[in-house]
């Protein structure tokens, strides 16, 4: 039976990227084993993040079932709750990446689910930079 | 799909990293996570131990301050040295104090049991 979960941010793994497919009736969802998300929470690791052209900030994180290919936020879209986030993100830039996005911390995205290029990625709206320890193994026990 | 070029750190506990493991592979990349046991600050070298076993993890290429007693979590790649001695080979490294270990390792349990069932659904 098929499970629709629009405008949900599904907790899921790096791992079951691959099983997502772009729905043929809906090119904004994608399914997954029968389940149709648009919306996709990771948490993990951050290992690399860098800035194209002061337009987005592009970070990798690191789940331990796969590195999530580039998973980005754009002016476009907001950074919604992280503290340190702002509209004007470019403007503060060094400061933020430093605060928010060295790399070594534990980063919990949520964002809508994309292809580009043949590559599934995450356009995050709602990035957390945490301390919480064990903010993976919970999201590991909602799975 | 394309895939990141860059590996994911498999999550093992150091009891699971002895020479007789088939996951014990020079190059290989791994998550461990221990408490700090010792730190030599001019080599760069921690050891972190878990229970009755120690890792050596070499920490040049990270800036983080390392507080001995504090648990960390690592990821890298393991150095097999020649007399068969465990290194990894830290790219990040984060402090995790306040983890609740044995909900980390009986979650661990339940993922990789997730995960077969994943891999198992993707082939059949």
């Amino acid at each position: 039976m098929e499970v629709a979960l629009y405008n949900i941010d599904v907790k899921i793994l790096s791992l079951q990227f691959p099983l997502c497919f772009p729905s043929p009736k809906d090119p904004s969802s994608f399914s997954c084993k029968g389940t149709f998300l648009s919306r996709a929470e990771i948490v993990g690791f951050l290992v690399t993040h860098d800035v194209k052209h002061r337009r987005s900030l592009r970070f990798t994180i690191d789940d331990r079932t796969r590195c999530i290919p580039p998973v980005s936020c754009s002016t476009s879209s907001p950074l919604l709750t992280s503290p340190c986030a702002t509209h004007q993100v470019f403007d503060r830039l060094p400061q933020w990446r430093k605060t928010c996005f060295s790399d070594s911390v534990g980063c919990q995205g949520a964002g809508r689910i994309t292809v580009f290029r043949g590559i599934i990625q995450n356009i995050v709206s709602d990035v957390v930079s945490g301390t919480d320890p064990d903010a993976q193994v919970l999201h590991w026990l909602d799975l | 799909m394309a895939a990141s070029s860059i590996s994911s750190g498999a999550l093992v506990t150091l009891q699971e990293l002895n020479p007789s493991s088939p996951i014990f592979k020079q190059g290989a990349s791994f998550r461990v996570t221990g408490k700090l046991q010792e730190y030599n600050l001019e080599a760069a070298i921690a050891v972190i131990v878990d229970g009755n076993v120690s890792l050596k993890i070499d920490t040049q290429h990270l800036n983080i301050n390392l507080r001995s007693g504090s648990i960390y979590q690592f990821i890298g790649e393991l150095h097999i040295e020649p007399n068969n001695e465990a290194i990894i080979k830290a790219r990040v490294g984060r402090n995790v104090d306040g983890l609740d270990i044995n909900l980390y390792h009986q979650s661990l349990q339940l993922l990789r049991k997730f995960e077969a069932e994943q891999i198992n659904s993707r082939t059949s």
